[in-house]
């Protein structure tokens, strides 16, 4: 299939590597999101900006997160590994790219999908690889500057503790913290 | 030229090495501190402490393609993150060995400072019963000192290293010489009230925990960024940089040797003494031996009782100071009930600023009093309310702007478990695994451990008690996630050199000195005869501080 190859290969001299672990493996230590093939970023585009869209902040799209979810792939977070981008946008969209299908097709596609996923945590194959997909979106984004410390607060070193906070006075200040995400263990 | 004898070697620069070097320089010995890890500078070599999220390439996930080859035990570790991967060794470089369906999880931190960099900070004393209940219930041996005997020394530690917690009057959890304690919210402080009036036997408190809450000892207070585990420039938690080795340095008696993996403990049997240690210089990869009139081994619980398996000789074949025969046996480390987990919403819940880096706490109120369980020992309760955010978004059903809208509002979340006590059992032991070394030639550790009967029991009656208290206490929505405990889990690692009265049963007295050999003592987790049901590095370091002045004495005085 033409349309989800992960690597430009033209020029690259890897015309004979048929698989994409096969790529990833030749091309150890290169930064793969420079070689990412413009379709997949744009259908990984597409799914970030249907997922978290722009409002009075920069969603995913805007900061640049689908060019991590192939990083973060390739290493393994959450579960994912080299193919699971691929695999999921091929069943995702069979029939081709998915980011040159209508947007309300688009909508309608992942909401099912979504639906699907968390129903009783369905075990089907696109239920699996979007649980993983979402997971690695939500982490490219709020961990992001703009998703950390815009859409959600962030102070890196707070220097007091305040308990409680008063939140019926100001809205503002009901607004989520994302600097604990990964500090708040025993 | 003559070689240098030291006054004393102390082996390992963790949480009781550097006390071990602070009180041994403080009284008059010249020391070497040996640590088989790199130089770990404080402030200079806290390379992660103020990166933000969105600088670690793996927003602080990591690598696990990497992690599988080089971390596959350090990442199960709650602590493990990309932040702090660089405390944590190298698995593949660091094998160790369990039988069969026996997993044991084995944390660890070659450098400067070892795990007292990263470690939990939960500081408690055990109480009088804990010191008593192996004489009374028959398993293990009777631990040859009481509260009494260390009660002066908790009190000593306490002071110098700045334990916050608040006063509780309950000798299940004895109280100390606290700073303030950090603050419960409106919510936990209603959950206190309604478990207090249900149970007149229960305190649901703050953790004692050595963060600083005032500036103490020169050291600045807690900032509130709970991320202690990548070191700490304000000094705010205790670690051997920020409070013990320049303590030691400033009397000007001690020397650090780094980069330096102790192979074996040198003795002579003419005099029945040990006479220093011999390294590996993993730079140069040369042996080199240092001497010294007292060596004290303070390298953590497991890696102190295999340098003594590995030190064997004609006189000890079986290990060093092994005649009781019980070196590696009777270790432990605490297990878990299952986790439970509630939601706190309300329309009155306020927000937070800052991390605390204190989770919630309630002493021990099984088996005492007049409480009696199915089972022999007892728990204490720990947890944490927290507001989760984003991250919640990984469980459900949403997307779009409903999503981002939903995400950006936090909700109240608390879960309590158990922390549980083991029973000191012989079948749980340490042995050599002469087929397998490390990076370094040395034969490395099989440990075997498992849980039994009386932990089932203590498991899910905790369970079910934390799901009772969680319904008086209001919680909604109560659920119980299933933990499969393997040992290792808790980082509490201890026994395999007990303390004892008897040399025929155990490995030290009640000094902390091998009872077959006066100047070789351990003074880290190893020496627990009992595990008692609270966090332990208070203890092992209120143990090192009283061994230290004990031996100091007998030094200055001759008689080693």
């Amino acid at each position: 299939m033409k349309r989800r190859k992960f690597i430009q290969a033209s020029g690259l001299g890897l015309l004979s590597i048929t698989s994409a672990s096969q790529v990833w493996s030749a091309l150890e230590g290169v930064d793969k999101t420079t070689l990412a093939s413009a379709e997949l970023l744009a259908d990984l585009d597409a799914l970030c900006d249907l997922m978290i869209p722009d409002t009075d902040t920069l969603g995913a799209k805007s900061v640049g997160v689908a060019p991590w979810l192939i990083i973060a792939s390739e290493h393994e977070l959450e579960g994912a590994n080299s193919s699971t981008l691929t695999n999921f946008l091929n069943v995702l969209s069979p029939s081709g790219s998915f980011a040159e299908v209508p947007q309300s097709d688009q909508i309608k596609r992942l909401s099912e999908v979504d639906a699907q996923a968390f129903k009783e945590y369905s075990d089907s194959e696109i239920a699996t690889l979007w649980r993983t997909v979402k997971a690695l979106i939500l982490t490219g984004y709020y961990s992001s500057k703009v998703g950390a410390s815009e859409e959600l607060r962030y102070k890196l070193i707070p220097g007091h503790l305040l308990p409680e906070v008063d939140i019926t006075q100001d809205e503002s200040a009901n607004r989520a913290w994302s600097s604990d995400w990964m500090a708040g263990k025993l | 030229m003559a070689k240098k004898v030291y006054d004393a070697i102390v082996v390992g620069s963790g949480i009781t090495g550097g006390w071990a070097a602070k009180e041994l320089c403080e009284r008059g010995l010249k020391t070497l501190m040996i640590e088989r890890g790199r130089n770990v500078e404080h402030v200079k070599d806290y390379t992660t402490e103020l990166k933000q999220p969105y600088e670690f390439r793996y927003r602080l996930l990591g690598d696990k393609r990497r992690y599988q080859r080089d971390h596959f035990i350090q990442n199960q570790s709650d602590h493990f993150t990309e932040a702090t991967e660089h405390f944590f060794i190298n698995d593949r470089e660091n094998p160790y060995t369990h039988p069969e369906k026996k997993p044991f999880l084995w944390f660890r931190g070659h450098q400067l400072g070892g795990k007292s960099l990263t470690w939990g900070r939960q500081s408690y004393r055990m109480s009088p019963v804990n010191f008593e209940e192996n004489l009374k219930d028959g398993h293990g041996t009777d631990w040859p000192i009481r509260y009494e005997d260390l009660d002066q020394w908790y009190g000593y530690v306490e002071k110098f290293i700045g334990v916050s917690g608040e006063r509780l009057n309950n000798p299940m959890g004895p109280d100390g010489d606290f700073l303030p304690p950090m603050k419960m919210n409106i919510l936990e402080q209603k959950m206190s009230k309604k478990i207090a009036d249900h149970y007149p036997d229960r305190q649901l408190s703050i953790a004692r925990m050595a963060n600083l809450t005032q500036v103490h000892n020169g050291r600045a207070p807690c900032q509130y960024r709970n991320l202690c585990a990548r070191g700490c420039s304000f000094g705010a938690y205790f670690s051997t940089q920020s409070s013990t080795l320049p303590a030691a340095q400033k009397t000007g008696n001690l020397d650090v040797a780094t980069d330096s993996v102790v192979t074996r403990i040198l003795y002579d049997a003419n005099t029945n003494r040990v006479t220093g240690v011999r390294i590996i210089d993993t730079n140069t990869r040369e042996e080199k031996d240092y001497h010294s009139r007292i060596v004290m081994l303070c390298a953590s619980a497991f890696e102190s009782v295999r340098l003594l398996l590995n030190s064997a000789n004609e006189r000890f074949p079986h290990g060093l100071a092994n005649n009781s025969g019980v070196l590696g046996q009777y270790v432990m480390d605490h297990f878990p009930s299952n986790l439970v987990m509630g939601d706190l919403d309300g329309p009155d819940v306020p927000n937070y600023m800052g991390g605390r880096a204190a989770p919630l706490y309630v002493p021990r109120f099984r088996n005492t009093g007049n409480d009696r369980q199915p089972y022999q020992r007892g728990y204490q309760i720990n947890g944490s309310t927290t507001k989760s955010n984003w991250n919640r978004g990984l469980h459900g059903s949403d997307i779009g702007v409903s999503l981002k809208e939903s995400l950006k509002k936090p909700k109240w979340s608390i879960f309590l478990l158990a922390q549980c006590e083991p029973l000191p059992q012989a079948h749980n032991r340490l042995t050599i695994n002469s087929n397998v070394h490390d990076e370094w030639g040395v034969p490395v550790l099989d440990i075997d451990v498992s849980y039994g009967e009386n932990a089932e029991k203590m498991r899910s009656e905790a369970t079910q008690t934390i799901v009772e208290m969680m319904t008086v206490a209001g919680v909604k929505n109560i659920r119980t996630i299933p933990i499969d405990p393997v040992p290792g889990t808790a980082i509490h690692e201890m026994g395999g050199a007990r303390m004892g009265r008897d040399p025929q049963s155990s490995v030290l007295n009640q000094w902390n000195q091998a009872h077959d050999i006066p100047n070789l003592l351990v003074t880290d987790g190893a020496a627990m005869a009992s595990a008692g049901n609270s966090n332990p590095s208070l203890t092992y370091m209120a143990l090192t501080a009283r061994a230290c002045a004990h031996i100091a004495e007998e030094f200055h005085a001759g008689r080693i």
